[in-house]
């Protein structure tokens, strides 16, 4: 019996200040150019503002400070030499709601860069590496120079809708 | 029914949201409110028979603010009195005018009844947040005696 074949993922590599995110294209609605956002009152420091987005309003977070300090990432990530590379077109990538979530929680995270697709082949997936103790963080992995950080979607979900 | 889907757009403190009208007590102009001038929270009250009804007043971030040049305040249904928000300018609109899509307000909710806001309208580069008539009453009845 032939052992199971890993199918090559493909991925969004998401730049922001603290380090580079690598999710799975699938999660993503849509990659937009950052526009006025409307702030919600009494909403957390984490929540930037609301955008509108297809007639939908979408809650834009800083990923930065939900995490709430580098310090607290794993030393690759905030590594100048393998942490996140900052390019300069800030983007607002939107994402479908989190699993178990109502259809319409959509949100976005703001970038500080054009985000990137790869395509992720299972040797690399094999090279993750876990992170316990890093909040929203699951496993980081090295894609060529970068090492980008994978999030426990579960774990933000937590923190997004407590 | 007439007036279902209706909204209130109330303004103030520079910023709009929605209301829906059925969730409306009543809407009163300044000149029949008793404006109260000597400090607290509130910023007026309305008589009604023995019971007066507070109204207060909010800057943009729904922090409590003293009251300025409101013009009206629009009373919501509440045990043990309705309570109220002074705005400066409260608008109905027609359905065809407004949709609003439900939305969850990310984190933790600021009130025990949960987040102010259950949907907001996205047009002509604006957001306007629609408030949860039960928690905005439940919130504004809270700034009377805050804890």
């Amino acid at each position: 019996m032939s052992s199971p074949t890993v199918q090559p993922l493909h991925a969004l590599e998401i730049p922001t200040q603290a380090l580079s995110l690598l999710v799975p294209s699938a999660c993503v609605a849509e990659v937009v150019s950052h526009c006025a956002l409307a702030a919600l009152p009494l909403g957390p420091e984490w929540v930037l503002g609301v955008m509108g987005w297809r007639s939908k309003p979408v809650s834009v977070i800083s990923l930065e400070t939900v995490m709430g300090r580098v310090a607290g990432l794993p030393d690759r990530l905030s590594d100048p030499d393998t942490g996140p590379r900052r390019r300069g077109t800030r983007k607002i990538v939107v994402f479908y709601p989190l699993p178990g979530r109502k259809p319409w929680e959509f949100f976005g995270i703001v970038t500080c860069a054009e985000p990137q697709s790869h395509v992720v082949d299972s040797a690399a997936l094999a090279g993750a590496v876990d992170t316990p103790n890093s909040g929203i963080i699951a496993m980081t992995v090295q894609l060529g120079n970068s090492v980008m950080a994978i999030p426990d979607m579960g774990a933000l979900a937590a923190v997004l809708y407590p | 029914m007439a007036g279902e889907n209706e909204y209130l757009r109330i303004d103030f403190g520079g910023a709009a949201f929605l209301l829906l009208r059925r969730a409306s007590l009543a809407v009163e102009q300044r000149e029949n409110l008793l404006v109260n001038e000597g400090g607290g929270a509130v910023s007026a009250w309305r008589a009604a028979g023995k019971d007066r009804w507070p109204a207060f007043c909010l800057d943009r971030n729904l922090r409590l603010v003293s009251g300025g040049g409101w013009q009206c305040a629009v009373f919501l249904q509440l045990d043990p009195y309705p309570v109220g928000l002074v705005a400066d300018e409260v608008q109905l609109l027609p359905r065809s005018e407004v949709r609003v899509e439900p939305f969850t307000p990310p984190g933790i909710a600021p009130t025990r009844k949960g987040h102010l806001f259950s949907g907001a309208s996205v047009g002509g580069g604006q957001v306007l947040f629609e408030f949860d008539p039960n928690v905005l009453a439940a919130f504004l009845y809270r700034l009377e005696a805050p804890q």
